[in-house]
């Protein structure tokens, strides 16, 4: 007979159904990862054993488990082609974990499923570390502890090999719960002070599986139709900003990210090693320095995103030859740095320019042949400029639409764009305005990255989201240098298909009010989605983004400019030291609080008495003081009386909130 | 829990007793304690100051079977318990009950007793029944004794050792009576005569009750606090050649029971264990220093009510 079955002839089935429940809700997140064939699984195990805890089926015996594990790691190493790793190791700890249900024997057996249930708990942040998931994982911790106090209780009372503390006799599942959230209570101030005094290293603290870090959105060093406008409707937060000087033009805010110049006919690349190139070069900056923090969502590439153009460098990043600034190594969690940029420059003109890499056109001949005669007629060989103005007219006279699901192209993208479709995103206009330039000899190259951003009116952080991904043109002019053109800027207004793009795209553009009149609820929407764009931001800032340079301001502003981490340990332990005795000076005077509450109260009534003279010993007990007391106080003597007579059966018969409300009062009134 | 409904046979209780026994109305509401907490009770007093009138009013009050037994030095447990005689008439041993088999006893001078006779009392006073002759016969219920003992520096006396006075759950002293006490006493009737007319105020079932009901007090925890200051305070402060036992505590906090239930009250305060204290500890505690008279008042003075 297992340990459940026997708990279950005593009536305890509830300490594993909170078990269970925990258990899913740990699983809950994990399922944005898990193949759906083992999220089915999953929850059906626990399902099962649930339904065995009501006394509504069976458990399967050893050989259907056995049956069972081998086809789940099967399907494991068929889902993932391995099984170790982040993502096939977590997946078979939980295949497993909820197999393990069925195995039940002893109280040992259950605290095994509650620990690595717990340790499934901090799995979860290897793959999310939102907010969502974070108070899922703290509900789920509650339930986790309560079934373990529960089982503790119930095997206690089973086995009475020890005796059972004196607090967890006769309690119920809802006395477990309350203990559980008091000593999870009572450990938030420990979890508090860890949290901002641990000392911090730069680096991870142990080495992650190498695909811990895959598979997140964003840019990509490719860039192909299609490629930019399936971001379109992707509003994950990208990164943030916070200006420390005034906010540049919307129609300034290009933040810049790979740049690309190889292009095969279909796809545009930057060779990889063209990322080595230079790491210094002047330009001249016009007008205001804009001064910012860039807090970069992890995207596991080296690209770390500023406003066209950046004149500082952070910590360990570069510069490359084009003018992208780069990272020392991949981003793989949160990022914080400050920038300076000019968003009016001029740019330095070279003597020399690789021509054969700006100009170059795909080989394949069959290609491109109407482009080549539009530009016949477009290109003004004297001066570029006018090349470059003729180009931007055709685009916004000859009925191009701005489309977030424009038609698809095949052999010759350029051509099909440009005289069929003529419905495109960003990086349709931008890559057929690039080759269409370099037809006219202008050295041309693609510039990926995000335009835009929304400014959070609850704490005036700009947003930059996955949906601002954008590409446009830069193309290098004799006098000027490089200069930034932005093809999709010369789209006419009304041509533009989407409200949110139109207004993006053309920052000068008014509202017109059959457009955009929004309504009460539309604002509201929006205002709640400010508020929790600005809770997630401070969930960034403070708790995820919260690393070594963060822990020295922190203590700085405090007043202690240089802490080492043996300074941070100390302060650490001590403070530990401090809290457990200031806890347990709590516990331990809770524990006779209700007495208190009374002894306190018929305090204040002796205070007033002595003030009229009369003072108890303490051996003295409350009626023979009251006899004494009204002999010399015979005016009062009613009261005197009411209120000892009131202690004396708050204290000795039965304590009774309503009778201590009077006693309250009526020493208050004495 | 009816305290209310009793609460007036007792005070009529006490107001009769007072009618005889003058000027001593705490010592009659102790002894009545001691028969409401099912104990036994002790008086130390001299001759003469009312401890048999005192037996025989509560006896005649609570309508109860009142014997007496004036120990002297020759006695035998025959003489207490009773004895079989063989009937010539009817060839058979018939068994004589001797005065213990009554509800109320007194045992007047009992230290006058050879230890046989004494332990012979008392060892029926703790079990409630008489073996003789191989039977068993219980005593009848309720059964109370009150045995007085002269001080015992007098001459003649085999006083009581500490495992005896053990069984005793209360001890009071009569004292003289005051001078008005004294005075009534002396210009009124005989005592002896108003006893034998005294009506009785309850029968054996209803003390039966009372005593059930004593059971049913409420203590609470910071009563119980402080009867256990108390007793840790006779064990520890070095005043005392022992400290309380355990049965000395129970006995104390029973005795407290039933002080609450005489005043009226369901549940006990401080003041009942100090009202009830000196007479359940004083023959328990011996004072290291015997020229202390104070050494019992210490444990009310010195341990505060927590």
């Amino acid at each position: 007979m297992t340990l459940l079955n026997k708990l279950q002839n005593h009536n305890v089935q509830p300490a594993a159904l909170i078990l269970l429940v925990g258990l899913l809700l740990v699983l809950l997140p994990h399922f944005s990862h898990l193949p759906i064939w083992l999220s089915f699984v999953t929850t059906a195990l626990i399902l099962w054993r649930a339904c065995y805890e009501l006394q509504l089926c069976k458990i399967p015996n050893k050989l259907v488990l056995f049956l069972l594990t081998i086809m789940l790691l099967t399907g494991i190493v068929f889902s993932y082609h391995t099984l170790i790793g982040r993502n096939a190791g977590s997946a078979m700890l939980l295949g497993l974990l909820c197999l393990k249900l069925f195995e039940i024997k002893s109280f040992r057996d259950v605290s095994i499923i509650i620990n690595l249930s717990l340790f499934s708990i901090v799995i979860n942040f290897l793959f999310n570390q939102s907010i969502p998931v974070a108070f899922t994982m703290l509900l789920a911790l509650i339930f986790l502890f309560t079934a373990l106090i529960s089982f503790q209780h119930d095997y206690k009372a089973l086995t009475k090999t020890t005796p059972i503390p004196l607090n967890l006799i006769r309690v119920n599942e809802k006395q477990h719960f309350r203990l559980a959230f008091k000593m999870l209570s009572q450990a938030v101030p420990f979890a508090i002070v860890l949290f901002i005094l641990f000392p911090r290293v730069n680096g991870p603290l142990w080495g992650l599986p190498e695909d811990a870090f895959s598979a997140k959105t964003g840019l990509s060093d490719k860039m192909s139709p299609g490629r930019i406008s399936q971001l379109s409707n992707n509003t994950a937060v990208a990164f943030r900003v916070k200006f420390n000087s005034a906010i540049p033009l919307p129609g300034k805010l290009y933040w810049r990210g790979p740049v690309m110049w190889d292009f095969d006919g279909y796809n545009w690349t930057a060779p990889s090693n063209e990322r080595l190139a230079l790491s210094n070069f002047e330009f001249t900056g016009l007008g205001q320095k804009t001064d910012y923090t860039v807090t970069l969502q992890p995207h596991n590439n080296f690209w770390i995103f500023a406003l066209d153009l950046p004149s500082t460098l952070p910590e360990r990043t570069r510069l490359s030859a084009n003018m992208q600034l780069l990272s020392l190594s991949p981003i793989q969690k949160l990022k914080r740095y400050n920038l300076s940029s000019y968003t009016r420059y001029i740019l330095p003109t070279y003597t020399h320019i690789s021509n054969d890499r700006y100009l170059k056109l795909p080989s394949s001949t069959s290609t491109l042949s109407k482009s080549r005669l539009l530009m016949n007629d477009l290109t003004d060989s004297k001066n570029p400029k006018n090349t470059i103005r003729n180009v931007l007219k055709y685009f916004s006279t000859q009925d191009f639409y701005y489309s977030r699901q424009p038609p698809l192209l095949y052999n010759d993208p350029i051509d099909e764009f440009l005289f069929e479709t003529k419905r495109g995103y960003c990086e349709h206009y931008a890559s057929s305005f690039t080759i269409l330039m370099r037809i006219a000899g202008i050295p041309a190259r693609i510039v990926t990255g995000y335009q835009g951003g929304e400014i959070n009116p609850l704490d005036n952080y700009m947003t930059v989201r996955q949906s601002d991904a954008h590409a446009w043109s830069e193309v290098y002019l004799e006098d000027r240098g490089w200069v930034r053109v932005d093809p999709t800027a010369a789209i006419p207004p009304g041509n533009i298909e989407n409200t949110d793009d139109a207004l993006r795209l053309n920052s000068n553009l008014k509202k017109p009010s059959h457009l955009f009149k929004s309504s009460w609820l539309s604002k509201q929407m929006k205002q709640m989605r400010f508020a929790w764009d600005a809770v997630n931001n401070r969930w960034n800032q403070w708790i995820l983004g919260y690393d070594n340079k963060r822990q020295k301001s922190l203590f700085a502003a405090i007043g202690i400019p240089e802490i080492t981490w043996q300074g941070l340990s100390q302060l650490l332990f001590s403070i530990l030291g401090v809290l457990t005795v200031l806890l347990a000076f709590i516990v331990f005077s809770n524990q006779s609080k209700q007495k208190n509450i009374i002894q306190k109260t018929y305090f204040k009534f002796l205070k007033k008495m002595k003030k009229r003279g009369l003072s108890k010993s303490l051996s003295e007990g409350a009626d023979d003081f009251c006899c004494r007391a009204i002999i010399q106080l015979p005016e009062q003597q009613l009261a005197i009386k009411h209120i000892t007579l009131l202690y004396q059966q708050l204290r000795y018969k039965q304590y009774d909130e309503e009778r201590l409300t009077l006693f309250k009062k009526n020493i208050k009134e004495f | 829990m009816n305290i209310k409904s009793h609460s007036n046979q007792l005070k009529e209780i006490i107001n009769s007793a007072n009618t005889i026994i003058l000027g001593k109305e705490h010592k009659l509401r102790l002894a009545l304690t001691c028969i409401l907490a099912k104990g036994h009770l002790l008086i130390e007093d001299l001759p003469g100051v009312g401890k048999t009138t005192l037996a025989h009013t509560f006896a005649q009050l609570l309508g109860l079977q009142f014997s007496r037994i004036q120990f002297t030095s020759d006695m035998l447990p025959a003489d207490v318990l009773g004895i079989s005689i063989f009937e010539q008439n009817e060839s058979q041993f018939t068994f004589h009950p001797g005065p213990i088999f009554n509800n109320v006893l007194l045992a007047d001078e009992i230290n006058r007793a050879t230890p046989k006779t004494q332990s012979a009392l008392l060892e029926a006073m703790e079990e409630q029944q008489v073996t003789l002759d191989g039977k068993t016969r219980e005593l009848p219920q309720p059964f109370f004794v009150i045995a007085t003992q002269n001080p015992s520096e007098q001459i003649g006396t085999f006083p009581l050792p500490e495992s005896q006075l053990d069984r005793f759950l209360m001890s009071i002293s009569l004292g003289y009576p005051d001078a008005q006490a004294e005075r009534q006493l002396l210009i009124s009737d005989d005592r002896r005569e108003a006893l034998n007319n005294l009506a009785s105020c309850l029968n054996e079932n209803e003390l039966k009750d009372m005593q059930d009901q004593v059971q049913h007090i409420t203590t609470s925890d910071a009563l119980l606090d402080y009867v256990q200051a108390l007793i840790s305070y006779s064990r520890e402060s070095g005043l005392y050649e022992y400290g309380l036992s355990p049965r000395a505590g129970l006995a104390l906090l029973h005795v407290s029971k039933a002080w609450a239930m005489l005043n009226e009250r369901d549940y006990v305060i401080p003041e009942d264990v100090q009202a009830v204290l000196p007479s359940v500890v004083r023959h328990r505690l011996q004072p290291i220093d015997p020229d202390a008279p104070q050494a019992i008042d210490a444990l009310l003075k010195d341990v505060a009510i927590p």
